[in-house]
This record gives structure tokens, sequence and C-alpha cells, in this order.
């Protein structure tokens, strides 16, 4: 019965996913065509004399009329191929491909330091509930979660990068030829930022969820029994709360997806995020669009993600919890 | 318990402090400029003397007299924006939790495709495609803002809509436009008063992140986001152009939320009344 | 931070050696430093992206031509100081009425493939940069001659016939960056060249590296091993950081606000280029209010010259008089025009436009650039003028709007002034911005093509500068300096006055103590 219900959600949600994806695609390759110029002036510039423009736009195939040129595009993406940049004739994905690995690996970094972090002072805050030190978290939360990205990452600059301290480089740069992670300290400042961002909403989640669980007459039972106290924890009170806060993960994580291209321009990061701003400038269309629909592929997959973990834990653990 | 509703509220004053002291700064400060805020006082990135008491920015000009000046356009812009999309959202949700049925239904899925687009990413999009005018502005982020008022004022009004009074007006005949402004409106204000106050630090921080981005106001005009993007190349040498905004923006965004935080906590009916959206 | 600490004591030991060596009695001529062989220069250059290429006559951006000239030559080349010198050229020599070019090569000069540069590879050169069917920027310039009956006289002889007089031939190809000379069958996917450096390795928007060519026909040159172009950096402070951490060598081009932050006898040092660059203020002269000479003169006598040095260049600039190409050897040192706001207003009241309101159209196409036009608004409330400065991004400054905007700013190299005029001051001219159509001027303009005396030529070309600053269409208000920022063991780049960075990219010339 649960499986049925479970089959039909995911597969209601994914028709609505890929059915946004398909409108995220039109939306911008319209959007597109109002872009001031094309990519043929884009890539001669200055010397976009009148021939030369012919000659590129005819290479181009910018003539085509729009449904066309959207239409070619659409049919290589199911292809598996997204066809050629506009600013220099080569393939799109191994141009991107390093660019998203970058932020992926910005993401998940900060994911392994975040989400840690969050979860044990949401669960110091709710052990010491309504203390000073819960206090002092639930202000410094509420703080972090109102300052935009931009100004938090700023701040990081000036705090150890340029005023205060000079500890770390204020920009992320990648010397071609090595890779992120043989240079770490390039990391430190984008994953602060981006865990700061992460931090309050998932802290006050796993606060509030593990507030009610501890509260709950279940766990009282138990503890009028007298279960071990790091049992109780471990075992009873812990997967209860995490419930609710998975979703509240997820979702921070899908925010990310806007957020990623802030801070990667205040870093100078070479991901995906700088990529999308290169491409709009550039007039670069496939790559637009191929950078949006990924980025919008993620936020979605991971709003699915985190839409089905709620119905899978929630009741299952509500009614396993009550009935143990 | 009373000591706790007390420090909550005591923070929440002290945000509405915050807050209140970079609204006035904003609001007042262009008539306290000593200089005009695109006058060449200095030589760029000056440090603080005389003349300019927070040295000079990235062409010379006076630092002080363009933060006194570089906030009322931003909070001004982000109020307006607010407000549409507070209004929008309200109106949308009202009508769909009042009618239900078939216009709820639209209404619902719409917004669900709405929100399953990733919004800042459109709304950097957009901006960067369409340009930068401010009413441009103002209606992308009314849209980011809408469909989430919406989900709360539909949550308010079908919940309001069930009570007794609401079916009594309805079968006295009422006309429904009369019940949605006279009866559920008011009885879903305290929700949305509370979102209007979390949307309008929202609506701070991405107009001033537009700003920072090239994508609002454009040079010379004095703008907080846009004076910590211009500055940011002479922060080694004078860094108060790009701290003072982001002090300023930060202590804004903080203290509004505080205060909306502590505001939503005490008018909740039950439980800890803590919303779980992320934005 | 550890190289920058090598760096000085590297800096300490030389000085040691070199005031050692004052005590011996050739002192003098061990001071003049040998230059030293070998090493990878990392050369960062911002304004790369996806479209960079390597194709010898397609260079568009700043790294685009860094790439050129260093793989590649031109018949002939600018000097530092501006003039026009011989490169692969051994002569070029016009007929008595300049309808005929005899241009002949140096003996030996050999491709990066060993192959021997003879008249055929230049004449495809030529043919290549001309082709209609997709012609290049060079090809503006070589309109007048007949490319088709190019004649390859002998090995190394050609001669180049011309539908117009064209004394000023040599001029007009110096800008050596447009008009390299590659074999017959050139593939710009496997580039092959006469210059220095040649090609080794090169991704769009990451980096090229370049290796010694031992074969170069410059006996002493290069000292460098090799060179590595790197147009990975997303903005300046990136670049400027990794030189300041010792991962580059050099950042070409600095912004002025970072070159600023660079103090005397650290670890980096400052090459200031000579003034060559320059960023004016674009008046359409068949546009109101631009179309009344009264209003384009009140404009010029608006600007306080120095103030926009001072403010917007952070004095790296020398003043400008409204006349192009100051090191040109024709340019007369006697223009000269000052701040006069009195007869700006009663010119204007003259011409009926008190209170005049104009927009001006500028981008971040140059450092200073965008400031000079919001110093110049400044200024111009002076004379009751409003000027509202509307700053578009590069994209959209150099697309359909270009060279149409009746008020807008621009970017310009130096060149000899016939190329200039080619470039901008005749009818039908690809960068004609001001609308230029001037009977008067286009009349001189071929004379002097019909002048092949150099002095003759001088005293036509002046006639023309005198029209240039009583009614010329531009507002120049500075010939700007370039800066490029470098560690301080790098030697041997010469500030040069072409406004191309890093002396005209001359990496043949450097090297790294």
């Amino acid at each position: 019965m649960h499986q049925g219900l479970l089959f039909s959600l995911i597969a209601r949600r994914l028709l609505l996913g890929l059915v946004t994806l398909l409108l995220v695609s039109v939306v911008v390759f319209v959007a597109t065509q109002y872009l001031p110029g094309d990519a043929a002036q884009a890539v001669l510039g200055r010397s976009a004399t009148p021939e030369r423009l012919e000659a590129l736009r005819k290479q181009l195939n910018l003539g085509d009329p729009a449904l066309v040129q959207y239409w070619r595009w659409l049919c290589g993406l199911m292809a598996g191929d997204p066809g050629l940049s506009l600013a220099n004739q080569k393939p799109i994905l191994p141009q991107i491909m390093p660019r998203i690995v970058n932020s992926l690996t910005l993401l998940l970094i900060t994911a392994l330091v975040a989400v840690p972090l969050a979860i044990a002072a949401g669960l110091l805050a709710a052990f010491r509930k309504d203390s000073r030190v819960d206090n002092a978290m639930t202000v410094t939360a509420l703080g972090l979660a109102a300052a935009p990205e931009f100004v938090v990452a700023i701040g990081l600059i000036a705090l150890f990068s340029t005023v205060v301290f000079h500890w770390l480089p204020p920009v992320s740069m990648v010397p071609p030829g090595s890779s992120l992670l043989e240079r770490p300290r390039i990391l430190v400042l984008p994953v602060l930022t981006l865990t700061i961002l992460v931090f309050p909403y998932i802290f006050r989640m796993i606060r509030a969820s593990m507030i009610e669980v501890l509260d709950s007459d279940y766990i009282e039972m138990a503890r009028l029994k007298g279960l071990p106290r790091g049992r109780l924890i471990l075992v009873h009170a812990l997967p209860n709360a995490m419930g609710p806060a998975l979703q509240v993960i997820a979702l921070t994580f899908a925010y990310l997806a806007g957020g990623v291209v802030v801070v990667e321009y205040v870093f100078g990061f070479p991901g995906i995020g700088q990529g999308l701003i290169n491409a709009v400038s550039t007039r670069d269309i496939p790559t637009i669009q191929l950078t949006v629909l990924l980025l919008a592929a993620f936020y979605v997959s991971v709003n699915l993600v985190a839409d089905v973990v709620t119905v899978l834990i929630t009741p299952k653990l509500r009614t396993s919890a009550w009935r143990r | 318990m009373a000591a706790l509703n007390a420090l909550r509220a005591r923070i929440g004053w002290v945000g509405l402090v915050l807050a209140g002291l970079v609204v006035a700064i904003a609001l007042l400060g262009p008539f306290m400029a000593p200089h005009a805020p695109e006058a060449f006082v200095g030589a760029p990135f000056q440090p603080p003397n005389a003349a300019m008491p927070l040295g000079g920015d990235v062409l010379g000009r006076d630092v002080l007299s363009r933060v006194l000046t570089g906030g009322y356009r931003t909070l001004g812009l982000a109020a307006v924006a607010t407000l549409l999309g507070v209004a929008v959202g309200a109106i949308l949700g009202m009508a769909a939790g009042f009618f239900r049925g078939a216009a709820d239904e639209t209404i619902m899925r719409l917004l669900d495709v709405a929100l399953a687009f990733p919004q800042t990413i459109f709304a950097l999009l957009f901006l960067s495609i369409l340009g930068s005018e401010p009413w441009l502005t103002a209606l992308v982020v009314a849209a980011i803002h809408a469909p989430q008022v919406a989900r709360v004022a539909r949550a308010g009004a079908l919940r309001i809509a069930a009570e007794d009074f609401v079916r009594h007006a309805e079968a006295i005949g009422m006309s429904p436009l009369r019940i949605l402004v006279t009866e559920i409106l008011p009885n879903i204000s305290v929700p949305l008063l509370v979102e209007l106050g979390l949307r309008y630090t929202y609506s701070i921080a991405l107009i001033a992140g537009l700003s920072f981005l090239g994508l609002g106001q454009q040079p010379p005009a004095p703008d907080w986001g846009l004076m910590i993007n211009e500055n940011r190349i002479g922060m080694a040498s004078n860094p108060w152009p790009v701290l003072v905004p982001v002090t300023l923006i930060a202590v804004l965004t903080i203290g509004t939320n505080l205060f909306t935080d502590a505001l939503s906590r005490s008018t909740a009916a039950a439980g800890e009344g803590q919303t779980t959206e992320v934005r | 931070m550890n190289l920058n600490k090598h760096l000085n004591l590297v800096r300490l030991s030389r000085r040691e050696v070199v005031a050692g060596l004052a005590l011996l009695p050739f002192a003098a001529a061990a001071r003049a430093e040998a230059p030293k062989k070998g090493g990878n220069l990392r050369v960062a250059i911002l304004g790369g992206g996806s479209s960079d290429t390597m194709d010898a006559h397609g260079s568009i951006s700043v790294p685009d031509t860094a790439r050129v000239l260093a793989l590649y030559e031109g018949l002939v080349q600018l000097d530092p100081d501006g003039k026009v010198v011989n490169a692969l050229a051994e002569s070029l020599e016009a007929n008595s009425n300049a309808t005929e070019w005899t241009v002949r090569l140096k003996p030996g000069l050999k491709f990066h493939n060993g192959k021997t540069v003879t008249a055929e590879d230049v004449a495809f050169s030529y043919r290549r940069v001309a082709n209609p069917e997709a012609p290049f920027a060079g090809a503006s310039a070589l309109k007048p001659l007949d490319l088709a009956n190019l004649k390859v006289m002998d090995e190394r002889t050609i001669r180049f016939p011309a539908s117009a007089p064209y004394a000023a031939f040599p001029d007009l190809i110096s800008a050596s960056h447009l008009f390299s000379i590659v074999p017959v069958g050139y593939d710009p996917k496997a580039p092959v060249g006469t210059g220095a450096f040649q090609y080794k390795e090169f991704t769009p928007g990451e980096q090229g590296v370049f290796t010694r060519f031992d074969g170069y026909w410059r006996e002493d040159e290069p000292n460098l091993d090799s060179i590595t172009i790197i147009g990975s950096f997303a903005d300046a402070t990136a670049a400027f950081n990794a030189l300041q951490g010792g991962e580059i060598d050099v950042f070409a081009s600095a912004p002025l606000a970072l070159v600023n932050q660079v103090g005397e006898g650290g670890p980096m040092k400052k090459l200031v280029s000579k003034p060559g660059q320059w960023t004016p203020f674009v008046m359409r002269v068949d546009h109101p209010p631009f179309d009344n000479p009264d209003v384009r003169m009140a404009f010029r006598l608006i600007v306080d010259r120095q103030q926009i040095i001072d403010l917007a260049f952070s004095g790296y600039a020398a003043i400008g008089a409204d006349v192009f190409s100051p090191a040109d050897s024709c340019y007369d040192s006697a223009w000269k025009r000052g701040r006069d706001i009195e007869q700006a207003k009663a010119l204007l009241k003259k011409a009926g436009q008190e209170n005049l309101v104009v927009e001006l159209v500028t981008s971040d196409i140059a450092a200073g650039a965008v400031q000079s036009a919001q110093v110049f608004a400044q200024q111009a409330k002076d004379a009751g003028v409003t000027v509202n400065v509307k700053q578009v991004t590069p994209d959209v400054f150099f697309g359909e709007q270009y060279t149409k905007w009746p008020f807008a700013q621009d970017i310009w190299y130096y060149a000899p002034f016939m190329g200039q005029v080619v470039q901008s001051s005749l009818e039908g001219a690809p960068y004609n911005e001001t609308h230029w159509n001037d009977p008067e001027y286009t009349r001189l303009y071929n004379e002097a093509q019909a002048t092949p005396d150099a002095a003759k030529r001088c005293e036509i070309v002046r006639a023309m500068q005198k029209i240039d600053f009583e009614r010329g269409g531009y507002i120049i208000p500075a010939f700007n300096q370039g800066v490029d920022l470098m560690a301080a063991n790098v030697e041997g780049f010469k500030p040069a006055a072409t406004g191309i960075p890093l002396g005209n990219f001359g990496f043949r010339m450097a090297w790294m103590v």
C-alpha cells in the first residue's frame, strides 16, 4: 500500500520536474533572444565590421529562425550532445565539465563541514534549551541567516585576507594545470561563506525538532523506564529528530544553486556560476542554456529528494515510534 | 517562561533599534552629507583625513557623503517590491483558499512551477538580459516573493473560511469580495505582516546583491551595494568605502530579522511558530 | 611568500656581486647587465576567454595580440618610440608616384618549421588578410592595393601594385600583429610563424605555452626558454594576488588602483609605458548638437585635462590636445589646448545651446575610461552643460550601436597618423565614429598618399592636423600610460609608445635574473 503511494508520488514529482526543466529551457531561450547583440558581435567585439559579422554569423548559423535553433538544440540535447560553444566553436561539455566538478566539490565540502557542525550545534542548543548558550546560539543563527551572501563573503575577505589578517588569499585562482584539491587554501573562504549561509537554517530546524522529540511522551516514557541517556539520545531521539531536518538540509542546498553564483563571483572561483556569468557576457546561448538547465536540474532534483525523503521518513518513523 | 518571553522581546527590541538606526541613516543621510556624492574631493582611495573622515573612494569622492546618500533608494525599492509581492501573493492565496475548487488547483499548480524555478538565478538572468531599470527590478523581486506569500495566505484563508462567522456571511448573501476584504483579510493580517517583515529583509539583501553584481543602480550613483563592488579593488589602501556599507547592510538585515522573528514568536498561537521555509 | 623572500635574497646577492665588480677596472662594462638566458616567464593577461584565438591575423583581445606578437612578425613594426622600422623586410621602396611598392625580404629568415621565408609566403599572407570572403581586421588598410596583381619578382622580392597612390603603405602596415607573415598553406590549428617563440600548447580561456625558437633571425634573442601566457584569471585582484604570491612573474596592464599599492624597491616593480593609448570622447559631427563646430570647440574647452589625468589615470598620462598620433614623426608639438570656461560658454551661447543636456556613453573598455567620463561630466557643469554618463557593458558598447553613438568614448592603440586616418577619419573607414566627411581633409589625405617624399608629406599631414585641431570630432584629454606589474627579477621589457602592454609585448627581449 505504502509502496504504491510512494511510487505514484515519485512519478508525479518526476513528471513535474521534467516539465519544469522543459519550461526552463524555453524561458531561457526566449529570454536570450532579447539579449542586445549576438554571439558574433560578442566574439568580434570591437573588430566587428559588417563584413566580418556577416562571415561569422553564417558560420555560427545565427541567421536561422529562433524556433529552428531551439529545436536543433533540444534534439541535440536529447541525443546527449549539447552542441558547440558560440564563442570558440568547440564542444561545450568538455569546457564546462571542470567547472561543474569544481562547484560540486565546493558544495560537497560545504556539506561535510556545515551539516555536522549545524547538527552538533542544534543538539547542544536543544539540550541546553533556554540557557545562555542556547540563547546566544539562537540569536547568532538569526543574525547569520539575515546577512546577504555577498556581505558575508566581503566581511570574511576583509577579516582574513585584506584588512585585519592576511592569512588567506582573497580570490580563488586555480592556475591551469593544477586542480582545486592541490591548493586547499583557496577553498577556505568560499566554503566558510557557504557554511555560514547554510548553518542557521539547519541549526534551527535540528534544535526545534530535537526539542519537540525530547518533550514527547515517548521519550518521557523511555526515560522513566531507565534507559541510559546515551542510548536514549542516539538510538531513540536522534533518528526522530532528523526526519524533518533532512528536508530543510536538502532545501537549503537547493537554495545554494543560486547562492553559489554570487559566491563564485566574489571569489573568482572557477565554477559553474562563473561559467554562467561569462556565457551571458559572450552571448554564448547554447552554453547559457545548458548551464541554467543544469542549475535548474540540480535545484529541482534536490527538492524532489527532499520531498520524497520527508514522506518516507516521517510517517514511517512516527508510526513506528509511537508503536514501540 | 515569562522571563523567556521578556528576553525574546528584548532581542526583538534590540533588532528594531538596530534596524531603525540604519533606516534613519539612510533617510536622513542625504540632508547631512558634507559634500555632493558625486563631487571629487581628494585622491582615489585616500586614507581618512580632515576633508574626508572616511577617506576617498575609487574616484576620490567623499566616502562619508556617498554612504549617507547611498541607502534610501535601495530601501525604498525594497519596500515597493515587498509590498507588491505580498499584495499579489495575498490576493492569489486568499482567492485560492476561499474559492477552492478549480481556482485553487490552477493557482497552486502555477505556484508550484514558479517555486520550482531557482529564483535567484532567474532574477540574475532576467536583469542581466533586460537591463536593470528600477521598475523591472521591483517586478522581478515581487515575483520571487509572491508564491511563498500566496501559500501562507492560502493556508490562513482555508482555515478562516471554515469558521462559522464566514459561513454565516456567505449564507446571508454577502458578496465574496466583501467577505474576503472584511472577514478573511483582517484575520490573516498577522501572519501576512510577519511575512512582510521577513520578506523586506530578503528584498534588501537581494536588491543590494543585484547592485553589487552590477545589475542594480549604475555608476556614478551612490548605492551601498554598488559601492561595495566598485571599491573592492582598493580595500588594502582604504577599506572604509567597502566596510561601512557592508556593516550597514548587515546591521539592517540582522536587526530586521531579529525583530520579525521576535514578533512571529510572540504572535504564534501554539508551538514555536517558526517558519521552516528556506527563502 | 617564500618566493618573495627568495627574490629578495637574489636581489641582494646580485647587488653584492655588482658592488664587488665595481672595484675592477671593467666595472662600467660589467654594470651593463648582460641578459641571462633561460627560464619560463609566466604572464597573466586579462581580457581573454573562451573566444581566444591563435590565428596569426585574427587577434581581437589583448591576450590574442600577446600571442600573435610572440609567434609572428610582419614586414615592418613600431619601435618603442612609435616609429616605423623594418622587421622582416630589408627594404620597402615606392615608385615615383607611389602606385607601386617593391618589398625585399631579409635573407635567411626561417619559419618555425624550418622552411625559408619567401616572397610567395608574403603574397599568401596578404591575400589571406584581405580575403573578401572572410576579411580580417587588417583588410581595410589593404584596400588601395591591387592584391590580385601581386607580383613575385624573385625568392625575396615582391611587388605590390596599388590602384590608388599609396605613399603611406609602411605606416599602414605598422600594426604588425595584424599583418603577420605566415607560410603558404597556413593552418591556425598548427600555428607557424617567424617569431622568437613557437607554439607548444594552447587552451582558450586557460593558458598557452610557447618555447624559444632557436632559428630566430635576431641572433641574440630570445633569452627566455619559454613563456606561459595565462588567461584564466577572473579579475585583476586574482592576478595581483598571484603575482604577490609568486605564482606568476608578470601581470600585464594592471589597473591603477592596484598599481598604486606597489611601492618602490619591493618584490614587485612597475613598467610604465610611454603615452600611447588614448580613450577619447567622440562627437558625431553629423548629429546635433555636435554638427555645429562651435559646440565641438566649446566641449573641448570645457575639459580640465590635468584633472582628468590626476583623478581618472592617477597621473599616468600625458596631456593631449585633441590631435591624435603624438609620436608620429610629423606631429606638430605646437598643438596646445587648455581650459577656457568663459569662451566655452560664449560659444555655446552663440550656438544657441545654453544649458545643453547630452548623454555620454561609456564602458569599462580601458583603465580609467569610465572614470574620465565621470570627471568630464563634473567639469561640464561649470559651463552649464549637463552630461549624463551612461555606462554599458563592453559587449553592448561594441555592439550594434558602436560608432553610431552621438557622444561616446572609445579606445585606440597608437597608430601613425596616416594609419589612424585610414581607420577613423575618412568616409567609409571601418571605425569612422565621428562620421567625419570633410572634403578638404579628404583632398589633403589623397594628396599625402600621392607624395612619396617624406618631408613634403609631413607638411600636408600638418595641414590635416590643423583641421583636426580646429574642428575635428575628437576630444582627446590625454594619452594614457599603461602600467605592467612584474616581479623584481624580470628585466628587458622596454616602455613603448604603442599602447600595447609589456613594451609592445617584447617577449624576445625579456630575461629573468
